[in-house]
């Protein structure tokens, strides 16, 4: 990610956008430059790689692009410290040398007849390194020092361009106090990542999709920054789905401001695809529905989100009929007692009527710690079992 | 009888169990959770409500625990310290303490923890206090202490952060700790730092500082989070009882020829564009070339110039033969040098052979290096500004600042650590070696530089 000194955006009325750049400009050549002074400088101290960056920005008055390509770069390297020198024992060493020898001067005189530059050699050699790579050995293990010893080389210029735009959208969140965010697909992603950041939220049904207001637990109270940097952490959640569309209030200076964001800025997200199937049950009954063109149901993937103030779930399947009905379907999978557990207990919790679980027979648990209707299948789970319960338990939303 | 469960969710408390007619006041409703919420900070004023109507208060809220505390340095507190932690202890353990740089501020906190006997966390606003702090708790406690911060992420019962990571993970460990010393607490109410204490339960706030107010006046925000002032005294207050006095000198030097030909045409740069501009590179006209740096080509190569004069200025290598000069008048005296560069710092670490502390310095090395300093290995060290604020030098007579600007609030605090008394020490001296760009300066200043050997 870039830091918030590297953003560059633009404010006017009420609305700051972030000042995103074309893979076909002239900054694609820029880009082409950074990453050639990386690759260039691998098994290199960073010091090097600094200054050749340096000389690449100069004077240029758009250097925090330049300085922000770099950025994501050096994101994308590692580094070791040089040789095999410990420069801690080495400067314990020297110093303790040093002290033992007298007042060492700068510039000899009658009372001070003892130089550091005479005595250096003596130094270095009781302390065993070579008398002209003392200066740069004594602090070997400083920053500067450390040497790029490896490089993710697929990086190519317009995906450095794209990871940079990304990642100005993500700095322009920084400053955050709240997001809302409406989207329409993606569920399961979405909501994992909420999770994982930590971010409270408040969830409506609109057409076709659903509203969410994101802030965190402080935010009752006042417009905190706090939660900026976990906003720009699920931005490239909300990236993954096909259609959403987001307004963040930022503070920019002493005001609040809007960042609209949506599709058509084409942003990219890095985080890996989510698998499309949890299991070879929940693929197979997919396909099976989506081949009967003449069924009056439509068949969609974690089409929907139930939720309540402690817990949100999104059913395996969600089904529409023409007339309007809704049903969920969830296949309770093979795995652990505890999963099961918590699994009903958010089913219970939640509780709606149009909720229909599928158990397989293998999976041993016993009828009553299912409240709602179920389902129960040996390997496969059929149409035939399925749409006659959907037809009798699935409702009109209001 | 009902009972009321209060409960910690990242840094802020909910009620629940059996909710009371009458809500304290420092709760909302929050619709996202259906639940009532306040802000951690609200802890006390709770308790103080539900005792007020007789409500019985389940508090779950903090992960604190309770600790065996023993002071095993002995200290022999002078008077103002007793006094300044007694007050403390009055006010309920809530309050702030303002007292001069090196007049042992570190007292009142280490005593405030022996007597609160639970888990406590110390805020600094730099990696090398965090680093002292640290010494001093281990020392002072023979526990282990935690470190946040600075590469570090280790909680314990007594752990030592900065204000930076300390803000980061406010809503983490904001019910860790029962009590919560901010030193330079001065520093607090800048907006993200602010929420430190707001989102921790912590019972007992100790606030330190030598500079109390701020220019915006956003002080009393410290009065709500931590507590009032409860003891103040002034540098003047204890002049010549506790603090020895000190002797400033100040040296001027020029640059060298081809130094000044190079600031000569850097400087040209510089003066053409606000010539040109009609900028004034000091206040609001400042902040305003710095804006248009980020856009104006011109702007940034002026910028960039400024920038270059600072080094040129601050690397001088008249300065080095001064520093030389004044290591050889006082070799038999400890010597601290200090600049704000770290570059400078490297460099007269490799010239001289003197061990150098930085904010890269890791808490072991700089630990040998005070103590080397402290013993008799070192009569010399070198250090960056990261010493700037109160740390805790091992006592030094002389002090070599090499600067270019000079703030007086900076200057005090620098003071401060030549001021501290110390029975072995008569009078300190204090050096400050500037460089002039300009030549008039020079002549008249040369012949103040002090003879080698007096």
């Amino acid at each position: 990610m870039l830091t918030l000194d590297l953003l560059r955006c633009r404010v006017k009325d009420d609305v700051v956008t972030p000042i995103y750049i074309s893979s076909s400009g002239r900054y694609f050549n820029v880009a082409n430059q950074v990453i050639a002074i990386y690759h260039g400088c691998l098994g290199r101290a960073l010091g090097e790689l600094e200054r050749e960056l340096d000389e690449l920005a100069g004077s240029a008055a758009d250097y925090k692009v330049y300085r922000g390509f770099a950025k994501l770069m050096a994101d994308a390297m590692d580094l070791a410290p040089p040789a095999e020198v410990d420069a801690e024992a080495l400067r314990r060493q020297v110093f303790t040398l040093a002290a033992g020898m007298g007042p060492l001067a700068r510039r000899a005189d009658l009372l001070f007849p003892d130089t550091v530059a005479e005595k250096a050699p003596e130094i270095a050699a009781r302390a065993g390194v070579p008398a002209e790579t003392l200066p740069t050995a004594l602090y070997a293990d400083l920053r500067e020092c450390q040497v790029m010893c490896a490089l993710d080389a697929s990086i190519g210029p317009k995906e450095l361009i794209e990871r940079y735009n990304t990642a100005l959208a993500q700095a322009m969140l920084f400053r955050a106090v709240q997001m809302v965010a409406d989207v329409y697909d993606n569920y399961r992603t979405i909501f994992k990542y909420l999770k994982l950041t930590r971010l409270m939220h408040v969830i409506t049904p609109i057409d076709g999709g659903y509203r969410l207001r994101i802030d965190g637990p402080a935010s009752l109270f006042t417009h905190v920054e706090r939660y900026g940097v976990a906003m720009a952490n699920l931005l490239p959640a909300i990236l993954k789905g096909t259609r959403w569309r987001l307004v963040a209030k930022v503070r920019v200076g002493p005001d609040e401001k809007l960042f609209h964001l949506s599709r058509k800025e084409g942003l990219t997200s890095h985080y890996r695809d989510e698998p499309e199937f949890n299991s070879a049950a929940e693929e197979a009954l997919f396909r099976r529905f989506s081949r009967k063109a003449k069924s009056k149901w439509t068949i969609e993937r974690e089409g929907a989100v139930l939720s309540s103030p402690d817990t949100v779930m999104i059913p395996d399947f969600t089904f529409r009929h023409e007339d309007g009905r809704v049903a969920h379907l969830e296949i309770v999978g093979f795995w652990t007692p505890q999963y099961l557990a918590r699994k009903l207990e958010k089913v219970r919790a939640l509780d709606p009527p149009n909720l229909i679980l599928a158990v397989p027979q293998s999976l041993n648990c016993a009828n009553e710690e299912f409240t709602g209707p179920v389902i129960h299948f040996k390997e496969r789970l059929l149409m035939k079992d399925v749409v006659p319960m959907l037809e009798a338990h699935a409702i009109r939303l209001p | 009888m009902a009972e009321v469960i209060l409960s910690y969710d990242a840094g802020t408390l909910l009620l629940e169990g059996d909710v009371p007619g009458r809500v304290p006041p420092q709760f909302q409703w929050d619709p996202r959770v259906e639940k009532f919420r306040a802000p951690a900070v609200a802890r006390r004023g709770i308790h103080r409500f539900c005792e007020g109507l007789g409500i019985v208060l389940r508090d779950q809220c903090s992960g604190a625990r309770k600790l065996a505390l023993e002071l095993r340095t002995n200290f022999a507190p002078r008077e103002y310290q007793q006094e300044a932690y007694r007050a403390w202890e009055e006010a309920g353990g809530c309050g702030m303490v303002v007292l001069p740089t090196g007049a042992g501020k570190t007292f009142i906190a280490l005593a405030a923890m022996a007597r609160v006997k639970r888990s406590a966390l110390v805020v600094a606003p730099t990696l090398e206090l965090m680093n002292q702090w640290y010494a001093l708790l281990t020392d002072a406690f023979g526990k282990g202490v935690g470190i946040l911060g600075g590469g570090y992420h280790e909680v314990r019962p007594l752990t030592v952060t900065t204000y930076d990571s300390a803000f980061i993970y406010a809503a983490e460990y904001g019910n860790r700790f029962d009590l919560l010393i901010f030193d330079e607490v001065h520093h607090l109410p800048a907006p993200n730092y602010r929420q430190i204490p707001q989102l921790s339960t912590a019972w007992c706030r100790l606030g330190l500082t030598a500079t109390y107010e701020r220019q915006d006046g956003e002080h009393a925000v410290l009065e709500e989070l931590i507590g009032p002032v409860v003891f103040r005294k002034t540098i003047n207050d204890l002049k010549g009882e506790f603090l020895a006095d000190y002797e400033l000198i100040r040296i001027h030097t020029d640059l060298t020829e081809e130094e000044a030909a190079r600031y000569a045409l850097v400087e040209k740069d510089y003066h053409d564009y606000l010539k040109a501009t009609g900028l004034k590179p000091f206040g609001g006209g400042w902040d305003e070339f710095i804006r248009r740096s980020a856009y104006d080509p011109d702007a940034r190569k002026a910028l960039l110039a400024k920038q270059e004069m600072k080094r040129i200025i601050i690397g001088s290598e008249r300065k080095l033969e001064v520093l030389d000069s004044l290591l050889k008048q006082h070799w038999a005296d400890k010597v601290i040098i200090f600049t704000e560069q770290n570059d400078l710092v490297y460099r007269i670490s490799r010239e001289f052979l003197i061990p150098a502390i930085t904010y890269q310095t890791k808490a072991r090395e700089r630990k040998w290096i005070l103590d080397g300093f402290k013993g008799e290995l070192f009569h010399a060290i070198v250090t960056s500004k990261v010493l700037n604020e109160g740390i805790d030098v091992p006592s030094a007579k002389i002090a070599v600042i090499l600067s270019g600007s000079a703030s007086p609030r900076e200057q005090i605090q620098r003071l401060g650590r030549i001021l501290r008394k110390d029975p072995a020490r008569r009078q300190a001296v204090l050096y400050e070696v500037v460089t002039s760009a300009t030549a008039e300066v020079n002549i008249s200043s040369r012949r103040r530089i002090p003879d080698a050997h007096p």
